[in-house]
């Protein structure tokens, strides 16, 4: 089984955002990139699963600009055996995203996609399902567990109130949630040996258009100014006269 | 022009978020419900229902479960040319659905929308709420999820919808449903509390979260947990509330030994009033919170506990307004 870990490279989401300005590009100080941290988990799974002898190879795919390099070189580290760069425009919306995770599956033979349930930097939360429903793929989105039994996956997808367990038969598409496992640090010497091991480029499907645009980014509402109280009297007192109170 | 809203959700009974969408839907046109899954007939009579539904499309399906992702997706593809919009509830069963809608039709979704400018122009969070988006679309039919709780529910209408059937056939490789664990905990659902109580790492000390289960079962509330919580092993991540957890709006949040970490924040920031109770005067979370209270967390959820068990009455009597 060849699993395909797709991953998206995102602002370090430990360093607030401070807005400089309206505008249709978010103004911002400049803060370094890390794997989306969902990815992160769909990537450690696809290492796991090639440890245990359910997978033979893992390619990790970013589907972005050519700085992703890094980023990349990162999963190569924590033990991808192979790396592409899918080469888009940074702020390339999911459609395109989309179409090069399916014509990569395609291209390589790919039986399996894991990927983050969403970036966390635009929150989409939309390229597994659009590259399942491209490739005609059953899905499974919010996966927490995953156990294998020969070409067929049992999942858990944590969704409000519990968990749905599904049957997916391969070739499938996988967004994973917090919980399904702790990804690993790269050790030094993987590092030093990821460094020399190549990433492939290959160049985007000539774009099929936006379905939106942006045309600013916004601060967030404000909130009010709060006030300190000086006893659990004064706040239980402060909190049913705001009716918050059962 | 027209609407398409999807029913919440593929497994569960008539939801409230439901009613919801169809207050979105109606700011953007009139509006068609289409009510799918898990007693979806029931849906269908619920829908029908809410003012401003013009037609309720009930999907009627052959086998025991109800009809996947997969399946509903090819067929709401389908229904696609006679739509301007197509909504749903961001939840496990529109954030499933939209986005592969959107595969099909290949058109990418407005996820998470907040608020409704005009037809067209439409704002949503990105960096988890840390700042918004102003997104005008470029291409139809457009799909759009919505965040339940920026919509207020659609009124009752005195006269029902008319209800028209439509049969999904399963015709698409698609995962199958082998059944629905609930999680067995008594309290509320994190997405739906009204009220909800956090514990932060605050708790490590005490090597429990008896403190925060305690004070959120005397005010029949959710409990939820920070990421440091969690990674100390004091509560399992499906708890875990923030950038990388749950985004959460309850009316009111409890903050217990929260520091406010940014990822925190970013997931609360909705909440409508936010307490923080901590004896660290410096814990960011304080400078957000409506209410602060600097206080060992402890001390201060027990007392907490103790006047709500002794009713509100304290409180009329500090009014001087005895009953």
């Amino acid at each position: 089984m060849r699993v395909l870990a797709a991953i998206k490279e995102v602002t370090d989401p430990a360093i607030p955002i401070h807005l400089f300005s309206e505008g249709p590009t978010l103004h911002r100080e400049a803060v370094p990139g890390v794997i989306n941290p969902f990815d992160e988990i769909a990537l450690e799974e696809a290492i796991r699963l090639k440890e245990q002898g359910i997978a033979q190879e893992v390619m990790v795919v970013g589907a972005g600009p050519e700085t992703w390099e890094g980023t990349l070189r990162t999963a190569l580290a924590m033990g991808a055996d192979r790396a592409l760069l899918m080469r888009m425009d940074p702020g390339a919306q999911p459609l395109e995203v989309a179409r090069g995770l399916a014509f990569c599956a395609r291209e390589y033979a790919c039986d399996l996609i894991l990927m983050g349930r969403q970036g966390v930097d635009c929150d989409h939360g939309v390229t597994a399902p659009m590259t399942a429903g491209m490739l005609g793929w059953p899905q499974a989105t919010f996966v927490s567990r995953i156990e294998f039994d020969q070409d067929r996956v049992t999942v858990m997808r944590s969704v409000e109130g519990g968990q749905e367990r599904l049957q997916l038969s391969l070739p499938a598409v996988i967004s994973v949630d917090l919980g399904l496992n702790t990804p690993r640090y790269a050790s030094l010497p993987n590092i030093m040996k990821a460094r020399a091991k190549p990433v492939e480029v290959l160049s985007q499907p000539r774009s099929q258009g936006v379905s939106w645009k942006i045309a600013a980014f916004l601060p967030p509402p404000a909130r009010p100014a709060g006030r300190q109280v000086a006893s659990v009297e004064e706040l239980v007192e402060q909190l049913d006269r705001a009716g918050v109170l059962p | 022009m027209k609407v398409l809203v999807i029913a919440s959700d593929r497994l569960g009974a008539p939801s409230a978020a439901t009613a919801r969408a169809v207050t979105a839907g109606m700011q953007l046109g009139t509006v068609d419900l289409l009510a799918a899954g898990h007693a979806s007939k029931d849906k269908g009579a619920a829908g029908r229902l809410l003012a401003g539904v013009e037609k309720v499309i009930h999907v009627t399906h052959a086998d025991e479960f109800p009809p996947s992702t997969e399946n509903l997706a090819s067929l709401i593809a389908r229904l696609a040319p006679g739509y301007r919009w197509i909504l749903a509830v961001h939840d496990g069963f529109g954030a499933d659905l939209i986005p592969r809608v959107g595969g099909l039709l290949a058109t990418s979704p407005v996820t998470q929308v907040s608020a409704i400018t005009d037809p067209v122009t439409l704002i949503r969070p990105v960096h988890a709420g840390q700042a918004m988006v102003r997104v005008v679309l470029e291409r139809f039919p457009a799909l759009l999820t919505i965040r339940p709780t920026a919509f207020p529910p659609a009124p009752m209408s005195s006269s029902p919808a008319p209800v028209m059937e439509l049969e999904c056939v399963q015709a698409v490789p698609s995962g199958r449903h082998e059944g629905f664990v609930s999680i067995s905990s008594q309290r509320p659902d994190l997405s739906q509390a009204a009220i909800i109580v956090v514990g932060g790492q605050g708790l490590e000390s005490s090597g429990s979260f008896a403190a925060v289960e305690t004070l959120a079962d005397r005010l029949g509330a959710a409990v939820g947990a920070t990421r440091g919580a969690v990674d100390a092993g004091l509560a399992s991540s499906d708890l875990q509330i923030g950038q990388t957890g749950r985004i959460v709006a309850p009316d009111l949040y409890i903050g217990l030994g929260v520091s406010g970490a940014i990822q925190h924040l970013a997931g609360i920031k909705d909440a409508k009033v936010i307490v923080a109770i901590n004896h660290d005067p410096d814990a960011p979370l304080h400078a957000v919170a409506d209410f602060s209270l600097v206080a060992d967390l402890f001390d201060a959820a027990a007392h907490m506990g103790q006047i709500l068990s002794k009713g509100i009455d304290i409180i009329n009597l500090k009014h001087g307004t005895v009953r």
